[in-house]
């Protein structure tokens, strides 16, 4: 589906400020970002195109990130599409939650640049098929 | 990770703080300037040497003492008063110095350092040194969150293991090894010091393991956390913020009375200090008696199990011939009481003194140090030795739930007099229905029975 060799994060966030920070540290580090506030945007996006990373918040304005996530599971067109969920609901269960809706990775806000980057790259560069869990990176143990 | 250096950092920099205290203290002494130094050396000298056998009966450099913040300053504080109060009485005896007008000057210096001093070492331990175990049941993601979680707290809990639930495959990601399943629980906890379990479970399909692993818990009265919610939730959070801080409910097996607690422990410091200062003439005459009549150390130390089975040293003064453990192993077959404790009425390797101490329960106050501690109470179920706890029913380790005592129910009820069930049943009704009325109630009820000398063996 592509055009350009860059590749393209659909970045789901609704808070508007903090999707532009993310925005801008994924565009100054040679991604294609595709923003979107909500649900509904991102489906009509999904409709349409197989992004390389879904970058999601769970607390959206409608529908929620877990309900984005399961829709984006649900799709074989995406299997191999990695989830990430941005968010500063971070209790234990919420990542447990994310995770049985199949999120492959969560960063928890407040984060920095190159955490999120870190966590981007590994994603997509990082074996996929045992859906590491980027999480751990913090401790610097690569999976 | 361990962190010595924090210990051997404060015991030094503790050591340099006194030394400047006493400095300051005989500063601009009206004497020649001989008997300055002499007088200044032989003041640090002393407090030094004090404070590290005070710190070593309490064990204040010790990487885990048990004791939380509020307490382990309380002691500092009366450690140091306790150095200082001698250090006066020493410098009362020397007539020519009458510097006593500047302790308060030694005081001003020390104190304050000190005690901040202990402030910081207790906030990097607890930064850098995990203490508290904890069990995780559950290796799917809630169960490995929430290990992840605890790791990156890096408060005071570590997770010692998971057990992991019949439906779930072994996972290789998770912080901590898996030790089994969740039907082990009760063989883990007989074997492992744990002081809370988290039950990361679903409602849905694993209810009836989960239901299983409370009942266990309850029984041995060991706190447990159960997941919050067990719902997913894209924006509602918790009314209460600090109710479910974790995502976990904890539950206790005893009510929680944590103002009562806290003034349990601060009556329990208070009035073994003083106990201590009051009877330490008598305490003196019985260590000589004792190390003249018969050969051997004058303190009997013995491995106890404390709270949640950690075990601790109980001091007690030596009663019995000094291979007196050795001798244990032929008599067993007279024991006189029935279940795992071991007692007979005339036992032959009680020394002649020890007959006498034991008679009025002398050779038990070595134990205030105990609770000076923090390891022991003064009201609570007396703590087991080791083989006994081995053979209790899973219900009986209950007992250890709570800090050990000096007394409790059992030694104001009639002594040996009663079965061993009974007395379990006895602990297990203190525990439960503990109050701080009612320990100042077993503490009276105790003082004539000791000072009569009846029931006791």
């Amino acid at each position: 589906m592509q055009i350009d060799a860059k590749r393209t994060v659909l970045l789901v966030e609704d808070h508007a400020r903090e999707r532009e920070i993310i925005r801008r540290i994924l565009v100054d580090n040679d991604f294609n970002v595709e923003t979107t506030p909500d649900y509904h945007g991102a489906v009509k996006y999904l409709s349409q195109f197989v992004p390389n990373l879904v970058c999601l918040d769970l607390t959206l304005p409608r529908e929620s990130g877990f309900e984005l996530c399961e829709y984006v599971r649900k799709d074989a067109r995406f299997r191999f599409v990695p989830v990430l969920v941005v968010s500063d609901r971070s209790s234990p269960e919420d990542m447990a939650q994310a995770e049985y809706v199949g999120a492959n990775a969560f960063l928890k806000k407040p984060f920095t640049g190159p955490k999120l980057l870190k966590y981007v790259t590994t994603l997509l560069d990082g074996p996929h098929a045992s859906r590491p869990s980027v999480r751990r990176l913090r401790r610097g143990d690569v999976p | 990770m361990r962190r010595p250096t924090d210990q051997t950092l404060n015991r030094v920099a503790d050591g340099i703080l006194l030394v400047a205290g006493c400095a300051v203290a005989t500063m601009n002494l009206p004497w020649q300037p001989g008997w300055h130094w002499v007088v200044f050396l032989c003041m640090s000298g002393l407090a030094v040497l004090l404070w590290t056998i005070g710190g070593r009966v309490l064990r204040h450099y010790d990487v885990w003492n048990g004791r939380g913040v509020g307490g382990d300053i309380v002691l500092t504080i009366l450690l140091l008063g306790v150095v200082l109060g001698i250090m006066m009485v020493a410098h009362r005896l020397v007539p020519a110095y009458r510097a006593g007008s500047y302790f308060r000057r030694f005081f001003v210096i020390a104190a304050p350092g000190i005690v901040w001093l202990r402030l910081t070492v207790l906030w990097l331990q607890r930064r850098e040194k995990p203490i508290e175990p904890v069990l995780i049941i559950g290796t799917g993601p809630l169960g490995r969150h929430t290990g992840l979680e605890i790791l990156d707290r890096k408060d005071h809990v570590r997770v010692i293991g998971y057990l992991r639930f019949s439906d779930e495959p072994i996972h290789d990601r998770l912080p901590a090894e898996v030790l089994g399943t969740a039907s082990d629980l009760e063989d883990v906890l007989k074997r492992l010091v744990v002081s809370e379990v988290f039950i990361s479970g679903r409602t849905d399909s694993q209810r009836s393991e989960m239901q299983g692993a409370i009942r266990v818990l309850e029984r041995f009265g060991i706190p447990f956390a159960l997941p919050a919610g067990g719902f997913r939730f894209a924006r509602a959070r918790p009314e209460h913020e600090n109710a479910v801080a974790d995502g976990y409910i904890h539950y206790l097996s005893v009510k929680h009375k944590p103002v009562q607690l806290a003034l349990k422990r601060l009556f329990d410091i208070g009035a073994s200090a003083s106990a201590l200062a009051l009877l330490s003439p008598l305490m003196l005459v019985v260590a000589v008696l004792i190390k003249v009549t018969s050969r051997g150390p004058v303190l009997f130390r013995q491995t106890r199990v404390g709270r949640h089975g950690r075990p601790f040293h109980m001091l007690k003064f030596r009663s019995m011939v000094a291979n007196a453990e050795e001798l244990k192993a032929k008599l067993m077959a007279k024991n006189e009481q029935a279940g795992p404790v071991f007692k007979i009425a005339r036992d032959p390797r009680v020394t002649a003194v020890g007959r006498f101490i034991r008679k009025y329960s002398i050779d038990e106050l070595p134990q205030l140090v105990n609770v000076l501690r923090g390891e022991m109470s003064v009201v609570g179920p007396r703590p087991p030795v080791p083989s006994e706890v081995a053979r209790y029913e899973a219900w009986q380790r209950r007992r250890l739930s709570v800090r050990p005592g000096l007394t409790c129910v059992w030694q104001v009820s009639g002594r040996n007099e009663i079965s061993f069930d009974d007395w379990m049943y006895l602990d297990m009704e203190y525990i439960d229905h503990w109050s701080l009325a009612h320990d100042f109630q077993l503490i009276l009820k105790t003082v004539p029975i000791v000072l009569s000398g009846r029931g006791a063996s």
